[in-house]
C-alpha cells in the first residue's frame, strides 16, 4: 500500500478497498446481536454523550468486534481515530466499513479515520500509528485506546526526546522495530519539535487493552516515567 | 482494563480457546486429533490455549515457570514438561506466555518434519524469529499469507504462523464478538471515567473498580439466559455485602471461584468496598496517597501480588522491596497469599476508611470506586522491544527478574 492519507467527504482514512464496507458491514450487524454488553452502554448512555469532546486514538486490532467498539465510542460523542496494534490483524472489511460509517457511502464516507490494512509491513504499521495524533484544527488527542502499549510508548518517547531536544541515531543493534520508532519520531522532531509534548499534556488517559500492555504501564510507573495523566 | 476479572478471565481465556483451533485450521487445516501439542505458558491464555487443543483430541502437555500455575496445570490431569523434553516429538507448539525467547532457532532445528510453531502472546518475542531467519541455509517458502514453511538443510521443515505474531489473528480473525464485548464494554467504561473525571486521578495506573466489573458481567447475562439469584437480606448481612453487590472485596486478576470470601473476614474487607459508604472519592484520598512512584511504594503495589492499601508504612515498604517477586507471566497465581493479605489488611483499611466515612459522596457517570485496592498483578517481563525501548541498554543484559 501507498503511504498516503486518502479523504473523501471529509474523512481521512487509509485501508485496503473501501468497498469492502458492505461486507463488514454485515458483519457487524451481526456481532451487535452478540456484543450486549457494549450495545447496553449505547443505550444508557445515548442521552448524556459522556464521551462529548472526547478525542480517542486508538490502537486495537481493527476486527469487527472493534468495529462495534468504536461506532460504540462515536455513539457516546466521541471523535475518534483508529489504527491496528498488529500488522496482520485488521480485517480489511471492518476498516471499510468503519470508514464508511452507518450512514455513509463508498463514494461519501462518514464514519471514522482508520488507517490499516491486514498484512502491514513495520514500516507502514508505524506510519498508521502516527496518522493517529492530527485530528484537525491543530488538534490532538484527549485520550487513548491502547492495546500492547505502542501508542502510550510513541508519546512517552516522543516526549522524551523533545524534552532532550534531539531524537538519537539508531544503533545497529537496535531491534528494527525500534529503528523504525526513531525514524518516525526524527520525521515528526523535524516537522514540529514539540508536538509530543504539546499532545502529552493535553491527554487525560489511556485505557489498556492486554496483559503485556498493563506490564509495560507498570514498569513505566515503577520506574517514574509516567507522564500522561492516567492510565488504566 | 485488562484486569478486569471479566476482560482478562473471560477475553484471555475463552477468546483464546475460540480463535486457536480457529488459527490452526485456517492456516493449515491439519488433524489435531491425536496430536501432541505443547502450550508454553498456563496462565489465563494457556489454559484456553489447552482446552482448545484438549477439544480437538490433542494430547497436550504444557510448560510453566510459576510453580503454583504448574501445579494447576498438574491438577488438571496435564503433564507438566521442560520444552527440551518434548522438543522432538510434538506436532504443534503454542506460545502463551507474554515473556520472551520462549522457542528459540536451536530447538525449532530439532523438531519433527512439519511440526506447526505459532504464538498467540501479544508481542513477537517468544519464538525467535530472528535467528531461524539467520540459520544457514534455510529456505523460507510462502504457503499462503502468513504461513511459511521453513526448510532446514537437513531436509525438514517446520510450519510458522503469522511470523510469530499473534496467529490467532494473522491466521483467523481473533475473538468472537460475546467474549469481546466484556473486553470492550469495559474498555468503554474506562474512557468514560477517565475523560469526564479530570483532575479526580493521579497520574498511575487504576484497575476498574469490583462493582464496574460486575455491571459487565451482569449485562451478558440475559443473552445467555442465566438467571441470577439475588441474596437476601440475611445473606448479604451475613457475608457483609450489599444485596446489589460487589459480592466480593474487590477486583483482583485472581479466578472468581477461588476468591470467594469468608464471613470471617468479609465484614472488615467489604465493608471497605461498598460504594457511598467507605468509599472516598480518588480526590478525596489524595492525602492519602504518598509521593506517586516512590518505588517501594510502587512494589508494594504492584508487586507484592495481592490487595495492598495505599498508606505510607516503610517498614513494610522495605520488606516489600527484598521480596522482589515479579516472575511469572502467568495470572491468577496468588490466591491464597491474596486472601491472607485480604485477612491481614482488612482491618487496617477498615481503621483507614474510617476517616473518610461520611465524606464520601462520589458524584459522576460512573462510580469509580477507589484505587485502594490493587489486582493480583503478576507481573509480566515485557517483551524485548519494550525493554529495549522504555528502559535502554541491551535487552539481553536487562534481568529478568526487574
Amino acid at each position: 500500500m501507498s503511504l498516503s492519507i486518502q479523504k473523501l467527504n471529509g474523512v481521512e482514512f487509509a485501508v485496503r478497498d473501501l468497498s469492502l464496507a458492505d461486507f463488514g458491514r454485515h458483519q457487524m450487524r451481526l456481532a451487535e446481536q452478540e456484543m450486549p454488553g457494549l450495545m447496553a452502554i449505547r443505550q444508557e448512555f445515548a442521552e448524556q454523550q459522556p464521551l462529548r469532546g472526547a478525542r480517542v486514538a486508538g490502537s486495537l486490532h481493527m476486527t469487527i468486534q472493534t468495529a462495534v467498539l468504536i461506532e460504540t465510542l462515536v455513539a457516546l460523542g466521541a471523535q475518534v481515530r483508529w489504527v491496528s496494534c498488529n500488522i496482520f490483524s485488521t480485517q480489511d472489511e471492518a476498516a471499510a466499513a468503519v470508514v464508511v460509517g452507518p450512514e455513509g457511502t463508498t463514494e461519501a464516507p462518514s464514519g471514522t479515520p482508520v488507517f490499516a490494512w491486514k498484512g502491514e509491513t513495520l514500516e507502514e504499521y508505524w506510519w498508521c500509528t502516527m496518522q493517529l495524533f492530527d485530528f484537525g484544527d491543530g488538534q490532538g488527542p484527549n485520550m487513548i485506546v491502547d492495546d500492547g502499549g505502542d501508542v502510550t510508548l510513541l508519546v512517552h518517547k516522543g516526549v522524551e526526546f523533545e524534552t532532550a531536544g534531539a531524537v538519537p541515531e539508531a544503533q545497529a543493534e537496535d531491534h528494527e522495530e525500534y529503528q523504525l520508532i526513531l525514524e518516525s519520531l526524527r520525521v515528526s522532531f523535524a516537522d514540529d519539535a514539540k508536538r509530543f509534548t504539546r499532545l502529552a499534556a493535553g491527554i487525560r488517559g489511556v485505557s489498556e487493552e492486554t496483559t503485556n500492555g498493563v506490564g509495560r504501564l507498570y514498569r513505566l510507573a515503577r520506574e517514574g516515567g509516567c507522564s500522561s495523566r492516567r492510565s488504566t | 482494563m485488562n484486569d478486569s476479572v471479566t476482560k482478562s478471565k473471560f477475553d484471555n481465556k475463552y477468546g483464546i480457546r475460540h480463535s486457536l483451533v480457529d488459527g490452526l485450521n485456517r492456516a493449515t487445516d491439519v488433524m489435531l486429533g491425536g496430536k501432541l501439542a505443547v502450550v508454553c505458558g498456563f496462565g489465563d491464555v494457556g489454559k484456553g490455549a489447552v482446552e482448545s487443543l484438549r477439544g480437538q483430541g490433542a494430547r497436550v502437555v504444557v510448560t510453566e515457570i510459576d510453580p503454583i500455575c504448574a501445579l494447576q496445570a498438574a491438577m488438571e490431569g496435564l503433564q507438566v514438561v521442560q520444552l527440551e523434553d518434548v522438543v522432538e516429538q510434538a506436532d504443534i507448539f503454542i506460545t502463551t506466555t507474554g515473556g520472551t525467547d520462549i522457542i528459540m532457532a536451536e530447538q525449532m532445528a530439532r523438531m519433527k518434519h512439519n511440526a506447526i510453531v505459532a504464538n498467540v502472546g501479544h508481542f513477537d518475542t517468544e519464538i525467535d524469529m530472528a535467528g531461524l531467519g539467520r540459520v544457514p541455509g534455510i529456505v523460507k517458502t510462502e504457503v499462503k499469507p502468513q504461513v511459511h514453511e521453513w526448510l532446514f538443510p537437513d531436509g525438514h521443515a517446520i510450519l510458522v504462523l503469522s511470523e510469530g505474531r499473534l496467529m490467532n489473528l494473522g491466521n483467523a480473525t481473533g475473538h468472537p464478538s460475546f467474549v469481546m464485548s466484556n473486553s470492550f464494554t469495559n474498555q468503554t467504561m474506562a474512557q468514560i471515567e477517565l475523560f469526564t473525571k479530570p483532575g479526580e486521578y493521579e497520574t498511575k495506573v487504576y484497575t476498574l473498580p469490583k462493582h464496574l466489573d460486575e455491571k459487565v458481567a451482569r449485562l451478558h447475562l440475559d443473552a445467555l439466559g442465566v438467571r441470577l439469584t439475588t441474596l437476601t437480606k440475611k445473606q448479604a448481612e451475613y457475608l457483609g455485602v450489599d444485596i446489589e453487590g460487589p459480592t466480593r472485596p474487590s477486583t483482583t486478576a485472581t479466578d472468581p471461584t477461588l476468591s470467594r470470601p469468608g464471613p470471617h473476614r468479609t465484614r472488615a474487607a467489604s465493608r471497605n468496598r461498598l460504594p457511598g459508604e467507605a468509599f472516598a472519592a480518588p480526590s478525596q484520598r489524595r492525602g492519602d496517597v504518598p509521593a506517586l512512584f516512590h518505588p517501594p511504594v510502587l512494589h508494594r503495589l504492584f508487586g507484592d501480588h495481592g490487595p495492598a492499601a495505599v498508606a505510607p508504612d516503610h517498614r513494610r515498604h522495605d520488606q516489600a522491596e527484598h521480596t522482589g517477586a515479579h516472575q511469572d507471566p502467568a495470572d491468577d497465581v496468588d490466591v491464597d497469599a491474596a486472601k491472607a493479605r485480604v485477612d491481614r489488611e482488612g482491618e487496617d483499611r477498615a481503621d483507614r476508611d474510617q476517616e473518610h466515612a461520611g465524606s464520601d459522596t462520589h458524584e459522576g457517570l460512573l462510580d469509580w470506586g477507589t484505587p485502594l485496592t490493587y489486582p493480583t498483578w503478576p507481573y509480566v517481563e515485557p517483551g524485548r522491544i519494550a525493554n529495549h525501548v522504555l528502559f535502554g541498554g541491551n535487552p539481553a543484559t536487562i534481568p529478568a527478574s526487574r
